[in-house]
């Protein structure tokens, strides 16, 4: 489904309303995954595996079952077999069976009257290991003679199709042209290599669920996720049962950032719950959360980039390995797709693999994929630019994709922003700004495709002529608002008649995630849609009041009125005037949609970053960053740009301090946030935005995603203000304080 | 196990509650008082969602335990808005689209009332500073800066 | 005739042909025409890749239309977080 661009002035779309769910968030009513207190309800905990890798030889749960208090102990042997499952891998790692395969892999789960005794009774488990040997980086999993983790395992997508075992999930190769002879015509030729570590979404809430199931097999959960549709259809997998017998409500969502887009203590609940037959509760501890839930992959990738004196790009090339975890599935495909998206090479060769370690299997963060690809992508264009002495916006400009352009990824482009927000950055006053003595600037692109999919929308007229939206998606950053914005404009009526319920899965028709920056475009095209279909239906409500034709009557600022020339002595009717006669005209009045959308309009931002570092400690500040992004058109400005800076905070984290540290034996040594340190208020600067508008073609205003574009580009923008500042190019991130000391001091021996 | 008899005041009320000897402040305001708009983040003193002030003083509640509140004051989220309505620092959070997932907020909010009472006119940094133990994954802090730079001005009777 | 781009991961159903012309005025019929020419095409992308029609990424193409000189690109399906 796609729309027409619309090019009326916009009345609401674009103010800074305040959020209808704001007031439950600033006073603590808003309930959470962990806020819902059932009657007789028990806390679940999981026990985990203390090693990285090893086949379990046997548990023994009698001491657990034993003990007061204790009303479920559960093993894998209370799941349907894995390989019976649609979805093997997610079946295995919500509980192992034969083998764990990462340190915090669910091995039994319990259910107690407390979290003391649940504790007590998981710690009372007794589980026979035979360890086996970790394979814990990128290079171990794929040297000759690697420890081979799953047995079963062959590389799709390989060249020539093998029967031997490996830790290579996958290959994925895009190509155009010859490289060779690209390269062979290029006058200047940049090469590097690159690493990032296993980073973790770091949201604040942790996962939680509530579970309750009957004698009858129907189950509810209530459940912290950006997705409840997705809960419903991976634990019904899971559990081999109906999705109509699993009911599942999205509490408000402590953030997410892709990493609650699967699910982990789901399943686990509902069947302690059938066991114990009373409702169970769930939590992670922020432990369990880094050690057990899906973080991002590590990379590591090679970028060679060719160029003719002018800068006129002739050939690029990538290889980037990520780190699947421990079951395949990590974002190989978007990243390849993304490393050199922005830019017209005439040749090009792009290839990559997905590779298994004994890690948590990695989910989704922002942009999946992306930033990884894209810091050693852009950390290149910035040599590129340095050994040309072109300005890097010069070059970029200069190569840069616009509509018609074909894309490395297969399409060609239709309306997008990246030389607007290119141009923006040039003429940008934090680009022209002084640096003082000891800063550095880097300026670097980010894209990202942005999602379209399923989308259901309801609205209902009530009797006073205000107006419900109900809808699927999980609001993480405001989309109550931007829903009831649009509700508003289509309607034409005051943004405060609108309510938006984020309904169950029962009560909302069927929803993608909330993921893919898809929300505002996909659910809001739904909503407009189904606005119109209110709109169809007033007309006709007023013409049946008026006794006059349908099509003699238009829809104006939230009123039925003849159309102009329409001899009619009649007063228009307002919304709340039809809504009140409804019982006379035909009854309530209730508008739908339901689409597939298409079309998702690509995201495109350039950052600029400055920095300053402590030649003593190696510490990296980042004093000035600024965000430029295009938007399509903006619903709700403010949150937008919430999303450029919290994208921006998440991406110098990664940059300068976030990583999964791991000792021999495969155990995070970092699992809490004192350790792990994701960027706090004292770290960052005020973030400056500008929001560029370039409407996306296919939706009716012209809206693109807008959320994970945020984070693509700052990890390159901050790599090359620090590689500006000091003249070094460190090729590993985190960019963190030894790391940096080390290369300055190597730089003075 | 032996629970403790415990009387306290929370938000101006006097409660009691029954505690076990290990429960933390945060669980016994969340599973024993139902006053669940205190966050559980980390458990550890790290993030600041559980933040709550005890006899007037800014606390991570996970870090308490229920046994201390014993004869103490504590104030939460749930006792910040009044009979006459929100308080400037929840105004201006939602003015300045300050939350975007808003479980880290009440934290938030709790702290920097506390950084208010005590200093109504804080610099840029100093809210920084002052904030830097509550974490907010979503908003790059910006937003919360300047919210909270707004109440100030507000409460000091000032024009925004 | 639509001009069908084949990518590296769907080439050996092609025999490494990369670019197709097809006479179809919806998806569901190109991927038949396909599927005649190579079989095994249908299998290797129906419900299990994206396409890109004239710019426009689809999750779930079937019904979806094409002109005489659309484009067709087939993609790895790519949801986001």
């Amino acid at each position: 489904m796609s729309e027409a661009l619309d090019t009326r002035e916009y009345k609401v779309i674009g103010s800074r309303v305040v959020r209808p769910d704001g007031i439950d968030k600033v006073t603590g009513r808003a309930a959470f995954g962990a806020d819902l207190n059932l009657p007789g309800m028990l806390l679940g905990v999981v026990l985990r595996s203390p090693h990285a890798h090893a086949r379990i030889k046997s548990i023994d749960t009698s001491k657990a079952q034993a003990m007061d208090g204790v009303y479920a102990v559960i093993t894998g042997a209370d799941f349907p077999n894995a390989s019976e499952t649609e979805d093997p891998a997610l079946s295995a790692n919500v509980m192992a069976r034969e083998k764990v395969l990462y340190h915090g892999h669910a091995v039994a789960a319990v259910a107690a009257t407390s979290m003391a005794i649940a504790n007590a009774a998981a710690a009372a488990i007794e589980v026979d290991y035979e360890p086996l040997k970790p394979v814990l980086s990128l290079d171990e999993a794929m040297a000759d003679g690697a420890t081979i983790i799953d047995e079963q395992l062959r590389t799709a997508g390989a060249d020539e199709a093998s029967d031997t075992p490996t830790n290579v999930a996958q290959f994925m190769r895009l190509d155009r042209g010859d490289v060779e002879q690209g390269f062979a015509e290029a006058d200047v030729i940049v090469e590097g290599e690159f690493a990032t570590p296993t980073v973790h979404q770091g949201y604040i809430e942790p996962h939680a669920c509530v579970a309750t199931i009957n004698e009858g097999g129907q189950a509810n959960v209530w459940c912290s996720t950006q997705g409840h549709f997705d809960v419903r259809s991976l634990a019904a997998k899971v559990l081999k049962i109906n999705v109509a017998d699993l009911r599942v409500t999205a509490s408000e969502i402590g953030g997410g950032f892709g990493g609650k887009t699967t699910i982990y203590l789901e399943p686990v609940a509902i069947v302690m719950s059938g066991k114990a037959r009373r409702p169970v509760k769930m939590t992670m501890t922020r432990e369990e959360v880094f050690r057990a839930s899906g973080p991002a992959s590590a990379t590591k990738s090679r970028i060679k980039i060719g160029a003719k004196s002018d800068g006129t790009l002739t050939a690029m090339q990538a290889w980037i390995g990520y780190e699947a975890g421990a079951f395949p599935g990590g974002p190989l495909a978007p990243g390849l797709m993304c490393v050199f998206a922005p830019y017209n090479a005439p040749n090009f060769l792009i290839e990559g693999v997905d590779v298994l370690v004994n890690k948590p299997k990695v989910a989704a963060y922002r942009a999946p994929g992306a930033p990884q690809a894209m810091y050693a992508g852009e950390c290149m264009m910035d040599e590129l630019a340095r050994k040309l002495k072109i300005d890097p916006i010069d070059l970029r400009i200069l190569n840069a994709v616009e509509e018609g352009s074909t894309a490395t990824y297969g399409p060609k482009f239709k309306a997008i922003g990246f030389k607007a927000c290119l141009e923006a950055a040039k003429a940008h006053p934090n680009y022209t700004r002084q640096l003082a003595e000891g800063e550095g600037r880097g300026i670097a692109a980010g894209f990202w495709f942005n999602a379209g999919m399923q989308s259901s929308a309801e609205v209902h007229v009530n009797e006073n002529g205000t107006v419900t939206v109900i809808e699927g998606n999980p609001d993480i950053g405001g989309s109550r608002a931007s829903m009831a914005l649009m509700a508003a404009e289509e309607l034409g009526i005051p943004y405060e008649q609108i309510r938006v319920i984020v309904a169950d899965t029962e009560s909302a028709g069927y929803t993608n995630v909330t993921g893919g920056s898809r929300v505002t475009f996909a659910t809001g095209m739904a909503v407009i849609q189904a606005s119109r279909d209110i709109i169809t239906q007033l007309k006709e409500r007023a013409a049946a009041t008026w006794g006059i034709e349908e099509e003699l009557v238009e829809w104006e600022d939230g009123h039925a009125v003849p159309k102009p020339g329409v001899n009619a002595d009649v007063q228009p009717l307002s919304l709340a005037d039809i809504a009140g006669n409804a019982g006379r005209t035909g009854g309530p009045i209730l508008g739908r949609a339901s689409l597939n959308a298409r079309g998702a309009g690509p995201g495109f931002s350039v950052n600029l970053a400055d920095v300053k570092i402590d030649r003593e400690t190696g510490k990296v500040d980042v004093t000035r960053f600024t965000a430029i992004q295009d938007a399509g058109k903006a619903i709700h400005p403010s949150y937008v740009e919430g999303q450029m800076q919290g994208g921006a905070a998440q991406g110098i984290g990664w940059a300068l301090n976030e990583e999964y540290i791991y000792d021999a034996d495969g155990v995070m040594e970092n699992a809490g946030f004192l350790d792990y340190r994701v960027p706090v208020a004292s770290d960052l600067p005020m973030i400056d935005t500008q929001i560029i508008e370039i409407p996306n073609p296919t939706h009716p205003y012209g809206v693109r995603g807008v959320g994970e574009t945020p984070i693509v580009a700052p990890l390159a923008a901050v790599a090359n203000a620090v590689r500006d500042a000091t003249g070094i190019r460190i090729s590993e991130l985190p960019l963190s304080p030894p790391r940096v000391l080390e290369a300055l001091d190597a730089a003075e021996e | 196990m032996s629970r403790t008899h415990v009387t306290t005041t929370v938000n101006g009320e006097r409660r009691e509650f029954l505690c076990e000897p290990q429960q933390s402040l945060l669980d016994v305001l969340r599973d024993e008082l139902q006053l669940t708009g205190t966050k559980e983040g980390c458990a550890t003193g790290d993030c600041g969602a559980c933040s709550v002030m005890l006899d007037d003083r800014l606390v991570c509640s996970c870090l308490v335990l229920g046994v201390e509140a014993e004869a103490k004051s504590i104030d939460t989220i749930e006792g910040i808005a009044t009979d006459e309505g929100l308080h400037p620092l929840q105004e201006k959070f939602l003015e300045h689209a300050a939350l975007q997932c808003g479980v880290c907020t009440p934290g938030f909010i709790v702290a920097a009332k506390a950084l208010l009472d005590q200093n109504p006119d804080p610099d840029e940094q100093q809210i920084r500073y002052w904030l830097a133990g509550n974490l907010c994954r979503c908003t790059g802090y910006d937003k919360i800066i300047r919210a909270v730079q707004d109440a100030a001005q507000t409460m000091r009777g000032e024009a925004s | 005739m639509a001009r069908v781009f084949i990518p590296d991961h769907l080439a050996s159903v092609t025999d490494n042909v990369r670019e197709v012309e097809v006479m179809a005025s919806t998806f569901r019929e190109l991927v038949q025409k396909l599927d005649e020419r190579f079989p095994g095409a249908a299998e290797a992308i129906m419900g299990k890749v994206a396409v890109a029609i004239d710019g426009d990424i689809i999750h779930d193409p079937f019904l979806d239309p094409l002109e005489a000189d659309s484009e067709v690109h087939f993609l790895h399906r790519i949801e986001g977080g």
